[in-house]
């Protein structure tokens, strides 16, 4: 690797938890309710909210309450999202004159983005209107990451609560998370992202001239092409910062109009994991001990680094059969070497690398490389990434939420080594709460496996995949890894819009983030009734380096158990083919 | 096509439904 790749990494990671202190304190204040500067501009607009769907700020609601309001509020949107894409052919805003989407695409789109997952069996410039991009799905993408942040608090509300039934109100949160976090953000990189050349208006697609001119399947003359245009900034930015992911245009962000120049991939790479490592410290604010946010986003960092560091070193050596035949793959001052292949030119191995570490450790999904050509190994780290569970990182809010569990589970297995009933900031850690945990856990290994192996001996889905053999059923373990873990992000090889796909995977999206948000929010309500137990001698420290690495311990564990196996009939063995 | 997506809509919101009862259910047992 150059120094230049080693100066871009260094650097990210710097900039990265930099940021994460004081954006961490300012949601703290968001959700904790001192005033934050934005109070001026923004309370009116708060208020007449509130007015107008009779909201009252002083409305607690117990964990089913809440949940309830975020299911209904959810279900809204999926519907929403579901229809605007059946009519889109009579709305305005289509200048290309789209029709339709088709009822499974449809239904998938709407699973998707109610679900922050993202995933997209569409292309967005020969499918979607520029309404149902606005309107559908640039408006889910705030209001799933923002549906993720609320639970997120009312978690946090239930583990710092002494014997109270309330977590807070789910509309206040949903609406504070949009208001004072999620659209100054969006608007200031939106407009970072059209200075750099990303595309933002409403204009019908232009012809090109081709400089040379070229031929078609049928060997007849192309001399024009259509350029896409479109309101894409604006869904660019929200994407990213949300943990959305879902690309304006087909290629996402190794789109030139969606992704033109290396700053705005550092801006839009930053902006991934931007929310879910400040809300660690939000997390540590809350709570009253900035230590615990720093110990979780150090557990976090530690795993996602390692991974990198497999990542780019995979891709960095590159394809040794492709060496073989005489190509220079050695990095140099004229070449990014390594594998190339499905990567831009303008970012090379090191920010494709980043990128898709980052995205598939949150719960982004955006790509600026095609996955489907990474090397085995290189493969293999986004897939892994997103099989821990999205909880590295994660998604904004739910990686969090996700991670608390998992240090439940730390705590609970530490308890059961010493022989003492787990604790974790004061509170027990009891048979309900580690049922609930199990479920969490259990949940989207369940419906990856589950769904794969009906892929699998299906000739209908095994149609879709792009390669035979090993690679082919990677194609099918990766897509329904990222819709079964709310990623979204594709191998690129599998052709996914098809019935199949579409309904079993839109499925697999609303259990991975419903059926794991209501447990998630049942145990908010257990911990908020309980009373917080003293700090003792046996009580384990979840602060410090040694509950870090048992943390980290945990997910990995319960990442290689689960998927081990599967991993060993794709990436693994084509690994080894590929030495061989 | 249509009726097989409002009707996978339908069965998952049931099962949900059903979900928060099985939390609810655990949690009055736990106490």
């Amino acid at each position: 690797m150059t120094g230049n790749g080693w100066f871009q990494l260094i650097l990210y990671f710097v900039v990265l938890i930099a940021v994460a202190k004081p954006l961490g304190t300012y949601m703290a204040r968001v959700y904790d309710g001192p005033p934050v500067f934005l109070d001026r501009v923004l309370g009116p607009l708060e208020r007449f909210i509130y007015r107008a769907c009779g909201v009252r700020a002083d409305d607690g609601m117990t964990w089913k309450t809440y949940a309830v309001a975020m299911l209904l509020f959810n279900l809204v949107g999926f519907l929403a999202v579901y229809a605007l894409q059946r009519v889109q052919g009579v709305l305005p805003l289509n200048p290309q004159g789209f029709g339709a989407v088709t009822p499974d695409s449809s239904f998938n789109t709407a699973a998707s983005f109610a679900s922050n997952t993202n995933w997209q069996g569409y292309a967005g410039e020969t499918t979607m209107s520029y309404l149902t991009q606005m309107l559908g799905l640039t408006v889910q993408n705030f209001v799933s990451c923002a549906t993720g942040m609320a639970v997120l608090v009312a978690l946090i509300r239930g583990i710092r609560q002494r014997t109270a039934e309330r977590l807070g109100n789910f509309w206040i949160d949903l609406t504070r998370s949009t208001l004072y976090v999620l659209l100054p953000l969006s608007f200031v990189l939106a407009l970072a992202l059209v200075s750099q050349g990303v595309l933002q208006n409403l204009d019908a697609y232009k012809p090109a001239t081709l400089v040379e001119a070229t031929t078609d399947a049928e060997n007849a003359a192309v001399t024009e092409q259509l350029l896409p245009m479109g309101p894409a900034a604006s869904q660019i930015a929200i994407k990213q910062l949300g943990t959305n992911g879902g690309g304006f245009f087909n290629a996402n962000s190794a789109h030139p109009f969606e992704n033109p120049t290396p700053l705005s991939n550092f801006l839009q790479v930053l902006a991934i994991l931007l929310i879910p490592a400040a809300l660690c410290y939000t997390f540590g604010v809350m709570v009253g001990d900035t230590r615990q946010g720093w110990a979780i986003l150090a557990a976090m960092t530690v795993i996602l680094v390692g991974f990198l560091a497999l990542g780019v070193w995979a891709e960095q050596a590159g394809n040794p059969r492709v060496a073989a035949h005489g190509v220079d793959i050695v990095a140099s001052a004229a070449q990014s070497g390594g594998n190339m292949e499905g990567k831009e030119t303008r970012f090379g191995i090191v920010n494709s690398a980043l990128w898709a570490s980052a995205t598939t450790a949150a719960s982004n999904g955006s790509v600026n490389s095609m996955h489907d050509s990474y090397t085995p190994l290189g493969g293999l780290v986004p897939m892994f990434l997103m099989m821990l569970g999205e909880v590295v990182f994660g998604g904004v809010g739910s990686g969090l939420y996700g991670m608390l569990i998992y240090a439940f589970i730390a705590v609970f297995i530490a308890g059961l080594m010493v022989g003492r009933t787990p604790e974790y900031l004061g509170k027990k850690i009891e048979a309900y709460e580690v049922k609930m945990a199990a479920l969490i856990i259990l949940i989207p290994p369940l419906l990856v496996k589950v769904c794969t192996a009906v892929a699998v001996v299906l000739p209908v889905a095994l149609s879709s995949r792009q390669d035979p053999g090993v690679h082919g059923f990677g194609e099918i373990l990766y897509a329904f890894t990222s819709m079964g873990n709310n990623n979204g992000s594709a191998f690129a090889g599998l052709s996914a819009n098809v019935p199949f796909y579409n309904v079993v995977g839109g499925l697999a999206m609303l259990f991975s983030r419903y059926w794991l948000a209501v447990p998630a929010l049942a145990i908010a309500g257990s911990l908020a009734r309980k009373k917080i137990v003293p700090v003792s001698g046996g009580t384990l420290p979840t602060h410090g380096p040694l509950f870090v690495a048992l943390l980290v311990g945990v997910v990995l564990l319960v990442g290689v158990l689960s998927f081990v196996p599967a991993l060993a009939l794709g990436p693994i063995v084509e690994h080894l083919m590929m030495i061989a | 096509m249509e009726l097989i997506c409002v009707a996978v809509s339908i069965a998952f919101v049931v099962a949900t439904v059903g979900l928060i009862a099985l939390c609810d259910r655990l949690q009055g047992d736990a106490r």
